[in-house]
Formats: structure tokens, C-alpha cells, sequence
């Protein structure tokens, strides 16, 4: 592991600011989900099954809103940095290609941390609650889906962050900064909300159905996960090829208008990167 | 070697230029003298290449600035906002370039002590929590431990107390390679005689000049006949003349000064 690559591991698990957000608020949103939000007993097959569908909810949608708060920290990192990007790539050993990469997978490392850390505080708190321990039907399909949601979101910073420096739109940093965390707020409006075919179309608001689908087993439905939850409404279930196909799609958007940005954005700090 | 050509630089297109039509070369030890607002910064920035060129060429041994990817050694500068890049300490940042740099961290952390930044402090403050003159040093140590065949050193007096800038003054003495040091001091005439001076006023580079030539010089308002340099500052013309009869360079301590020669001061 390269220096610049362990430092960018360092700086984002140890940043205040994104521990309090990305870790301390969610944790209380954990525990409000687990402790005050739910109800009911794990008494009988049907109890158990039930409690083991709301974790996986829990784990789901809370690791997502923790990754989209973990961006924005990410969008003003590589706003922040870009003028020593500049230089870095030109006077540094570190080069172009392997600055973005190295980047990419230092952030990626720490928001997968920041999952795991959720997910592990969700599945702890609700054994605290009802004694189950409520592990993913298929682990290797979370943690696959979570790596998917950790690369869509830091493209998605790089994109935004990216925008900003090329328009020179400084001043718009805040509001664009801020927009991982209103899709990843738009992702966890589907707990009440139906937003049928629009998951496909949304930036990744199929995120969830592939979460919840890894971890119960269960086909889940285009939304409305609570009423689905309690059984108290008819929903139709997501197209998981779909959902899976339309998450692809808008890494790859991300990934492309970034490139494209790169190479655009002559007279701005982050210009000479190019892969 | 350092080389600049016909170089306009501009921030915005509706803008006036900051540096305008520099053409000169850096292959020693040069000053650059300038006062305040002059575009020493900016042409380093042009330099580095992180300021949008107008018109005109950089070359650093030949190679134009732009096309110029993953050069360790080539070129170090002590521009603070090139050495930030996390929220961590300032040491970190300082192992951090050493290492991508292929620099001397014992070196770095020798000079940076040298000029009173403790392992202790560097450890405890992020660069941005060093005070202007801490982060000056700070930079400087980095930027002179880098091994690089050119360094640029922006304003490395400011801030500093006279026994730490005579330290500096040692160190760049010592350093090996092509150095531009940029200041709007003029004591550096006295303390580095041996180097070749560049004036910049407005925008423009004027020079150059041996440094022991203008120890002795003055100043003087308007167009002199066998003056050493004629320069354009404030819409007025100024001669840089052998002996007596004007203002002393040494004595105005900051290049500053000449906007108050102008009004009179």
C-alpha cells in the first residue's frame, strides 16, 4: 500500500466531521430504527422472519444514507485538493492515472469501513432488541452491493466536485456538494413511498432493492418497503436485472462525464488528470 | 534551465494580464525583485503551470510545462496551496512529498527545525493551523529537501525573524540546482551579491542584473542616460543608477517603497 494511499485512508476515518455524520448520526438513527421505530416480538418462525426483514431494511437503507453522507466529505475533498492535484501529477512521482486511482480506492476502503461499521452497529443493536442474530442471507451480495453503492457515489462526488472546478461555479459548491445526500435521502423515501418504475430511471434508488434482496432472499418490492414490511399493501416487485442493470448504468454515466470533464476543464487546478 | 517566452498571463478572459510578455531565462541563482502585487507569484504559479497560460511558452529544460507528467526532482516550489491535500497534520503532508517527491524527509525535518518548527509542533498542527511564517518555512524546507534541479522560492523571508532569515539565506546558499527566489526586500542584495537579479514591475520582467552591481545603486524618477535599468512603475519612468543621487536601493528596504517614491514620500 502506497503512502498517499494509506494517508487518504487516514484522513477520511479519522475526519471529524465525516465520523460525526457518516458514523455518529447514523448510529442514533440506528438505534432509533431498532428501539423506537419498531415493534412486535421475534416469537414464532413468522416473528423472527419478520424482525430478520426489518434489520435487513435497517442495515440497507441506513449504510446507504452513511455512504451518502460519507460523499459529501468526498465532493469537498477533491474540490479542496485539486490545485495539489495539479501539481502533483506534474512534479511527483504519483502521476495522473495513479493519483485517481489510488484516490478511488482510498475512499472506496473508507466508506466500505463506514458500511461495515453501520451494518455491524444494526445487527448488534437488534440482538440487543429481540436476541436475533439477523446476518444476510447472502453476505457476499451485500458486501458486493455495498461496493457497488461506495463506487456510484464516489464517482458521483468526483462528477460534482469535477463540475464546480470546470464551470467555475465556486460559490455552488455547497448545493452541489450536498446533492449525494438528497439522492441518498430520495433512495430512503422509498421506505414509504412507492416510486414504481422511476427506481430505474432515479440515480440509485435501485440500490435498495439489491440490498434488501441480498440480504432477506426476498424479492423486494418497487417500493413502500414499510407497508410490504407489515404486509398492509399489494406492491409489485422490482425487477432485480433491472435494478441491477440501471445501478451500472449511472457508475458508468458518472464515470464517463467525470473523464470527459477531465479532459475539458482546461485552466482549472484538476485539468491534467486523465487516465 | 528555466525558460519563459513571450509569456501573458491572465485570469479570465476580460481581464487585464498579470504577467505580460515575459521572455527570459533562470539557469543559476536568481533574485526576483519585485513589490507587492508585481506577478512574481502568479509567474511561479505560470511556472508550475496551475495558472492559465494566455499566450506565450514555458520551457523547463526544454520541455513545455504542459506536457510535462510525473517529473519527480524536476521542479519544487514552496507554494503553500500545493501542499495541501488532506485534513492531517503537517507532518504527515511533509512525509507525504518527500516520498512522492523522492526528496529527504531527515533533510526536510533538519531545515524545517532549523527554522523552528519542532517534530513536536509539526506532529500537533495541520499546515493551515502553522502561523504565514511557520507555513513559509515549512514549505521552504520542503521545497529546498526536494532534490529537484529547479525550485522556486516564493516571498521565503516573509514572516521570518532576522536570525531565521539569515538561516535561509544559508540554505539557499547551499542549495544545488537552478533556484529563483522571489522578494520584495532588497537587504537580499547585500546578502546574496554573487546572484543575478530580475526586477518585475507591473506585470513585466526587467534584467538581468549581478546583485553585487546593485548593492551600491539608487533609484531615480525618470530617464537617465547610462543607468543600469529603466523600468515602468505607476505610469512613471525610473532609472536603476551607479553611486549617489537618487534613493539608495538598499535603504528602501521593501520594493514597495518606490509607489511612495512616486507620491513623493
Amino acid at each position: 500500500m502506497t503512502l498517499y494511499l494509506r494517508l487518504k485512508v487516514k484522513d477520511l476515518l479519522t475526519n471529524l466531521e465525516l465520523l460525526g455524520w457518516s458514523i455518529g448520526f447514523m448510529e442514533f438513527w440506528a438505534a432509533m430504527w431498532i428501539f423506537v421505530f419498531s415493534g412486535g416480538r421475534a416469537v414464532g418462525e413468522w416473528g423472527v422472519y419478520v424482525v430478520n426483514i426489518n434489520i435487513a431494511l435497517a442495515y440497507s437503507f441506513l449504510s446507504l444514507l452513511s455512504i451518502s453522507s460519507t460523499a459529501i466529505g468526498l465532493t469537498y475533498s477533491v474540490f479542496y485538493m485539486s490545485r495539489a492535484a495539479r501539481y502533483m501529477v506534474k512534479f511527483t512521482r504519483i502521476g495522473p492515472a495513479r493519483l485517481v486511482i489510488e484516490d478511488f480506492l482510498g475512499s472506496l476502503t473508507a466508506i466500505l469501513v463506514y458500511a461495515a461499521i453501520i451494518f455491524s452497529s444494526v445487527i448488534g443493536l437488534s440482538y440487543l432488541r429481540w436476541r436475533v442474530l439477523a446476518f444476510p442471507e447472502n453476505p457476499l451480495g451485500v458486501l458486493a452491493d455495498l461496493i457497488l453503492a461506495g463506487i456510484s457515489f464516489y464517482w458521483l462526488s468526483y462528477m460534482l466536485a469535477l463540475a464546480v472546478l470546470v464551470s467555475g461555479r465556486t460559490r455552488a459548491l455547497t448545493m452541489t456538494g450536498y446533492l449525494p445526500l438528497i439522492i441518498g435521502f430520495v433512495a430512503y423515501s422509498q421506505l414509504w413511498i412507492d416510486l414504481g418504475d422511476l427506481i430505474y430511471v432515479i440515480p440509485l434508488c435501485a440500490l435498495p432493492a439489491l440490498l434488501t434482496y441480498h440480504g432477506t432472499g426476498a424479492i423486494p418490492p418497487t417500493g413502500s418497503y414499510l407497508a410490504w414490511l407489515m404486509g398492509s399493501a399489494t406492491v409489485r416487485a422490482v425487477n432485480l436485472r433491472l435494478a441491477a442493470a440501471s445501478t451500472f448504468a449511472w457508475i458508468v454515466v458518472f464515470i464517463t462525464v467525470s473523464l470527459a470533464l477531465m479532459r475539458k476543464s482546461r485552466g482549472v487546478p484538476l485539468e491534467e488528470i486523465r487516465l | 534551465m528555466i525558460e519563459l517566452v513571450e509569456l501573458y498571463v491572465k485570469y479570465g478572459r476580460r481581464r487585464e494580464p498579470v504577467v505580460r510578455g515575459v521572455t527570459t531565462r533562470f539557469s543559476g541563482k536568481h533574485l526576483l525583485l519585485g513589490p507587492n502585487g508585481a506577478g512574481k507569484t502568479t509567474l511561479f504559479k505560470a511556472v508550475c503551470g496551475l495558472a492559465p497560460i494566455y499566450s506565450g511558452k514555458v520551457l523547463i529544460d526544454g520541455q513545455d510545462v504542459e506536457s510535462i507528467y510525473g517529473r519527480p526532482k524536476l521542479l519544487a516550489v514552496n507554494l503553500s496551496e500545493v501542499y495541501r491535500v488532506f485534513y492531517l497534520s503537517a507532518y504527515d503532508h511533509l512525509r507525504l512529498f518527500a516520498d512522492l517527491m523522492c526528496g529527504d524527509l531527515d533533510l526536510a525535518l533538519s531545515i524545517a527545525e532549523d527554522l523552528g518548527l519542532s517534530l513536536e509542533l509539526l506532529r500537533s498542527r495541520k499546515p493551515w493551523e502553522l502561523s504565514a511564517g511557520q507555513q513559509k518555512a515549512l514549505f521552504t524546507a520542503l521545497a529546498l529537501s526536494s532534490g529537484a534541479r529547479h525550485a522556486l522560492l516564493d516571498e521565503p523571508f516573509e514572516q521570518l525573524d532576522p536570525a531565521r532569515k539569515l538561516r535561509v539565506v544559508r540554505y539557499v546558499e547551499g542549495h544545488e540546482g537552478v533556484l529563483v527566489l522571489s522578494t520584495h526586500e532588497t537587504w537580499v542584495l547585500n546578502a546574496l551579491k554573487d546572484w543575478s537579479v530580475h526586477f518585475m514591475f507591473e506585470g513585466k520582467v526587467y534584467g538581468p542584473l549581478r546583485a553585487e552591481e546593485l548593492a551600491h545603486a539608487s533609484l531615480v524618477r525618470g530617464e537617465v542616460e547610462g543607468a543600469l535599468l529603466r523600468f515602468e512603475a505607476a505610469g512613471e519612468v525610473y532609472s536603476i543608477v551607479h553611486g549617489a543621487g537618487g534613493e539608495p536601493l538598499s535603504k528602501l528596504v521593501s520594493l514597495d517603497r518606490i509607489y511612495e517614491v512616486t507620491l513623493g514620500g
